[in-house]
């Protein structure tokens, strides 16, 4: 049992950093979705792996083992777990288990206060402009339809071709779901800190995907001036230090949009299908030896 | 390559002209300002349509109208909105601000704006 879920745990090790390099050599709408449903299926094999290393020792307990009726020395005698590493795989699982639980829940939260607020707006409209004369900002709301958001001041700094950009750039975010790709990855990484790395890339890769659909309609060099410009009169210093890692995305997503359009290369992808297939293999693996263990202390 | 743009694409584009402008537009401006490939009857369309919903203000001039945004309910509730985020930020942090970096104290504000918005709502809806 041991060694398949060792191999798994290293896997999902791997990925998050894996797939963190990676994305940027991908197109962003692969990229994307790579990480956000990898990063789900490894949480949820690392979850697994936990699970399955900590069993054999929780079934020992006088309880559970009277619950399910199997021998106690049977299991003993059959589990190749060390006791206090299968406590602490179970106390792993549960912190983990508390995390995501708990990232899910304020996602809802905020998801349903968002939905809440978009309701109260008419539908009739896409476009809202908000008076403010310093500010440059723009942000997608989410909904059923979902509408966006624009400062004045940076609909004053935009020429037509930027404007267009803009827009387009926002409508992409609302019509590819952006903001559940992020939810999703944000979830796992709650639940698995080794995806941190995942989460991270996953808000430029959403970026990148909206500059490369608005790019499609308005041309590269547009989408480059509007980030420019809109990047160009940033208030200083946010509160939470968002502002150094914004700006510099903003560097890297317009020298992405100068470079030539990335290109599917599907040998890129091989490592993380690999590692995803494996987590998955190894978890079924040890799963199988688990029944087999409680099979045995059943007849006994 | 240009994708087509739908209708609803091209009403945006031009309430977001009209915001870009200094002063009010005849439709002729509009035209340039968004599109010089425009039609002049497709704007003067999406400009009466954006009226009827009262997103625009329109005042004759001469034979002609000439049109400027409006800050209606609707953007005024956009406004508080956007104070809400006060937190600093820009296009690559937009998405990820709204979904998930919310402070406890912007979530807050932030509900009690949604009720207040939903009580008037309902008092509205119930003198009509």
């Amino acid at each position: 049992v041991t060694v398949a879920i060792f191999v798994c745990l290293a896997c999902a090790a791997a990925f998050g950093p894996t797939v963190a390099v990676l994305c940027r050599r991908l197109p962003p709408g692969i990229a994307t979705w790579l990480l956000s449903t990898g990063s789900v299926i490894s949480a949820a094999a690392t979850c697994t792996a936990l699970g399955l290393l900590s069993s054999p020792w929780l079934v020992q307990i006088p309880l559970v083992a009277d619950v399910g009726e199997w021998s106690r020395p049977a299991l003993a005698a059959g589990d190749p777990v060390f006791t206090p590493l299968a406590a602490a795989a179970a106390a792993i699982l549960a912190v983990s288990m508390a995390r995501g639980t708990s990232e899910a829940l304020r996602a809802v939260r905020r998801l349903t206060a968002i939905a809440r607020l978009v309701e109260t707006l008419p539908t009739d409209r896409e476009l809202y402009v908000v008076c403010d004369d310093q500010q440059r900002r723009a942000f997608a709301l989410p909904g059923r339809p979902g509408h966006i958001v624009v400062t004045s001041a940076l609909l004053k700094a935009l020429d037509a071709a930027e404007r267009r950009a803009l827009l387009a750039h926002e409508r992409a975010h609302l019509t590819r779901h952006h903001h559940l790709h992020l939810v999703a990855v944000r979830i796992a990484a709650a639940a698995s800190p080794l995806l941190s790395p995942a989460a991270r890339a996953a808000a430029l890769s959403c970026e990148r995907w909206a500059d490369e659909l608005a790019a499609t309609g308005v041309g590269r060099t547009a989408v480059a001036a509007a980030l420019t410009k809109a990047a160009g009169h940033l208030p200083a210093g946010g509160p939470n230090g968002s502002m150094a890692m914004a700006a510099s995305h903003v560097e890297e997503r317009v020298q992405a949009l100068y470079a030539p359009r990335p290109r599917v290369q599907s040998w890129r992808l091989l490592v993380p299908t690999l590692l995803l297939i494996s987590m998955l293999v190894c978890d079924g693996d040890a799963a199988a030896r688990l029944t087999h263990l409680l099979e045995f202390a059943e007849l006994h | 390559v240009r994708t087509r743009r739908g209708s609803g694409d091209l009403e945006s584009e031009v309430l977001a002209a009209l915001w870009a402008a200094e002063h009010p537009l005849t439709v002729g401006e509009v035209v340039e300002a968004v599109d010089a490939k425009l039609a002049h009857n497709t704007v003067h369309t999406i400009l009466t349509r954006l009226h009827a919903k009262g997103a625009v203000v329109r005042e004759p001039v001469g034979r002609a109208h000439v049109y400027s945004p409006l800050l209606d309910d609707a953007g005024l509730l956009a406004h508080r909105m956007h104070a809400v985020l006060d937190a600093g930020t820009d296009q690559a942090a937009v998405l990820s601000q709204f979904v998930g970096t919310l402070s406890p104290e912007q979530e807050t504000t932030l509900a009690r704006l949604v009720g207040r918005r939903r009580a008037r709502g309902r008092s509205r809806g119930e003198r009509a």
